[in-house]
């Protein structure tokens, strides 16, 4: 709860009785004229106002965003908005206070001080507010927890935190550093406060696309604006393989290796290599899903036969990016046995849909695209992704497991402990039973939590399965319907295991709120 | 009607298409029944202040007045909800059912709730083949408001054997 530190601070102005500015305020210890006093006292009271509008502002977020799933996200930067709004409250304070007392150009530069501040204060909660007044949708809730979770992996911080937003471009964004324009605040409000805005913990910003709220699927696509925060953490610390210096070499490579000194080409390839290192990243930490939503995602608009078509600065040709992850894609699916291989010729069959290069590519592209692939080859991405991984073992081993309880109609949330099969291959018993329990998922007697990108990734492929396997839906309304179950059954089974994951972290806490155990 | 060991033994099974979950633990399925957790999600009706009245042979109109009348609310996992005397809130259970041919289910209040004035009724029998998460019609009749948890034992379902069955 952000604590209402407005009220107790805010310095109410001195009235008369019929509301107009009264000339003991006015007057009190003053140097200058009554008539510079009267403005002085204005714009404190228009001051004022504004704060106090601020303030009310701050608080009315703050209960809209009491049921969020990304509440401790949305909580983090209203606090650091109130501490900002009370900074001004204090800046302004002394400054007008100063002024009444200054003459001349002093008093002009403290006034000067006070707009400042009030614009730093705007722009800050311009930028951030209107982050909030545009929540998640109820459907994208289930994945935010999972997000957060690979957010804080990836960067290595506790504190990391997320804030969703749903928005009316059919675009995926992130701004990843959501304190950008709080830290240039304080940097005019209140300088001493710098050292401790430095430390705070990284917090973003997701934009995603409103219309698409239901499709969870699609939302694998998120993954890759999760790794952009955790690249700009690592940028941040000065990591050997993602930072400043790193870059800097980077670029000096590019332009030895070209004919001429050429910046442009040099800055482009060094947004292209960020793109792609998120690409190969978010691989890494969620599984195919990525590729799978990846090219669903760039296929309607972005894919184009267009010879000649515009190159884009910001990110990589969209049919490279997915030709260069097939391989990464690929060595996920081992054997082919039973289940597994069921998933393995769906996954080639989704090959077919990867559009081949539009149009013969340049000399440059040819020759960008080796550059990028050496620069990338050097850089560990295993460490990179860290804990945030997801093991490809545990892909195999869940895979069979998802894709049976989807078959039959079953949310697949947990791995029921000595789950007998009768009559099942051999091959798929030992993975589809409990076998070794996975250290890093919680469990209870029952069963063992399932990771919720075993659910994408098995419903992923259950989808495609049912959709690409020959005869397939029979049109497009049933092939839509189908999609919409598939989403909302995935999405159902990932919010359920979030449910029994934070259930048996609040164990204790629930035995509590069951404690009637006789006379039912 | 199935015990707690024929329950736990056919969830077991993973040719039955049977399945409650997720279950946070063994003791979940006590006696002859299984425990089902309150849901996140609710919708709750508002107090009106002006006349209303749902007329069944106005089906249309009633159908689009539901709307105006009703609430939907998420609640996170931990946090509560105040059901106070005289309110009726639909809810479903955390747990996702899925009922086989050969079963069907009824769900129940608790009556350790029902003495503190919370009804669990109307819709209760659940049909084989079943698959969702389990309604339930919570009103309060009691004279002091009801805090719900999310994640509580709140309701409890009794599974049958279908004797002939498709």
């Amino acid at each position: 709860m952000v604590k209402d530190i407005f009220h107790s601070r805010h310095r109410v102005v001195d009235k008369g009785k019929d509301g107009y500015l009264s000339r003991p305020a006015l007057t009190q210890g003053a140097k200058v004229s009554t008539q510079s006093q009267l403005e002085i006292e204005w714009l404190r009271l228009l001051v004022e106002r504004r704060l106090q509008g601020s303030a009310q502002r701050i608080s009315e977020l703050q209960q809209r965003a009491e049921d969020r799933d990304d509440q401790a996200g949305v909580n983090l930067l209203l606090r650091m908005l109130a501490l900002m709004v009370s900074q001004t409250q204090n800046l302004t304070e002394r400054k007008l206070r100063g002024a009444v007392k200054a003459d001349g150009r002093k008093r002009r530069r403290e006034l000067d001080t006070v707009r400042s501040a009030l614009i730093q204060l705007e722009i800050a909660l311009n930028g951030t507010c209107t982050t909030l007044v545009a929540p998640p949708e109820r459907d994208v809730t289930a994945l935010i927890q999972p997000f957060v979770r690979l957010a804080k992996s990836l960067t290595g911080h506790e504190g990391t935190e997320l804030i969703f937003e749903s928005g009316e471009h059919f675009e995926y964004e992130v701004w990843a550093d959501a304190f950008e324009e709080i830290r240039d605040g304080v940097e005019t409000v209140a300088p001493s406060l710098e050292f401790g805005v430095d430390e705070l913990p990284p917090f973003a910003l997701v934009t995603y696309p409103g219309r698409a709220d239901s499709e969870t699927l699609l939302h694998a696509v998120i993954a890759h604006e999760v790794v952009h925060v955790g690249l700009v953490r690592k940028r941040e610390e000065g990591d050997a393989q993602v930072g400043e210096a790193f870059i800097s070499r980077f670029r000096h490579y590019v332009k030895s290796e070209a004919a001429a000194d050429d910046e442009t080409r040099a800055s482009r390839l060094e947004s292209w290599l960020n793109e792609c290192l998120a690409d190969s990243l978010a691989l890494r930490i969620v599984g195919p899903a990525y590729f799978f939503a990846l090219l669903e995602y760039l296929l309607p608009t972005h894919i184009s036969d267009a010879a000649g078509s515009r190159v884009d600065e910001s990110h990589p040709p969209p049919a490279w990016r997915v030709d260069r992850l097939c391989p990464d894609a690929e060595s996920f699916f081992g054997d082919r046995k039973g289940r597994r291989g069921e998933a393995a010729e769906t996954f080639e069959r989704f090959l077919q849909l990867v559009p081949t290069p539009p149009r013969s590519p340049t000399e440059t592209e040819i020759e960008d695209q080796r550059l990028l692939e050496e620069m990338i080859g050097t850089i560990d991405l295993d460490r990179l992704a860290g804990k945030a991984t997801y093991p490809i073992d545990r892909f195999r081993r869940d895979l069979p497991l998802v894709w049976d309880k989807l078959e039959q109609g079953i949310a697949p949330v947990e791995r029921v402990k000595g789950r007998r099969v009768p009559g099942r291959p051999a091959e798929d018993k030992a993975p589809a039973l409990a076998g070794d329990p996975d250290p890093d998922l919680p469990e209870t007697d029952w069963s063992q939590t399932l990771d919720w990108r075993s659910i994408l990734n098995g419903g992923y492929l259950h989808y495609l399965h049912k959709v690409l396997t020959p005869p397939g839906p029979a049109g497009a309304v049933i092939a839509s319907e189908f999609r919409e179950k598939a989403n909302s059954l995935v999405r159902g089974s990932i919010e359920l295991s979030e449910l029994h994951r934070r259930m048996i972290e609040l164990r204790e806490e629930f035995q509590v709120l069951g404690p009637v155990e006789k006379g039912r | 009607m199935l015990g707690a060991q024929a329950i736990s033994e056919r969830l077991r099974r993973q040719d039955l298409d049977f399945a409650i979950t997720p279950i946070l633990s063994p003791d979940q399925i006590k006696g002859s029944s299984v425990d089902l957790r309150l849901g996140p999600d609710l919708i709750v009706t508002k107090r009106e202040t002006g006349a209303l009245a749902f007329d069944p042979a106005r089906s249309e109109e009633m159908r689009e007045r539901l709307g105006d009348y009703q609430t939907y609310v998420r609640r996170p996992l931990g946090s509560s909800f105040y059901l106070h005397p005289g309110d009726f809130a639909i809810a479903r259970s955390l747990e996702y059912v899925t009922l086989p041919a050969s079963l069907s289910g009824q769900a129940t209040g608790r009556s350790s709730w029902g003495r503190l004035g919370l009804v669990i009724a109307t819709a209760t029998l659940i049909q084989p083949k079943f698959r969702g998460t389990i309604t339930l019609e919570l009103a309060n009749i009691g004279t002091v408001p009801l805090v719900l948890h999310v994640g509580v034992r709140i309701a409890q379902l009794t599974l049958d054997e279908v004797v002939e069955y498709d």
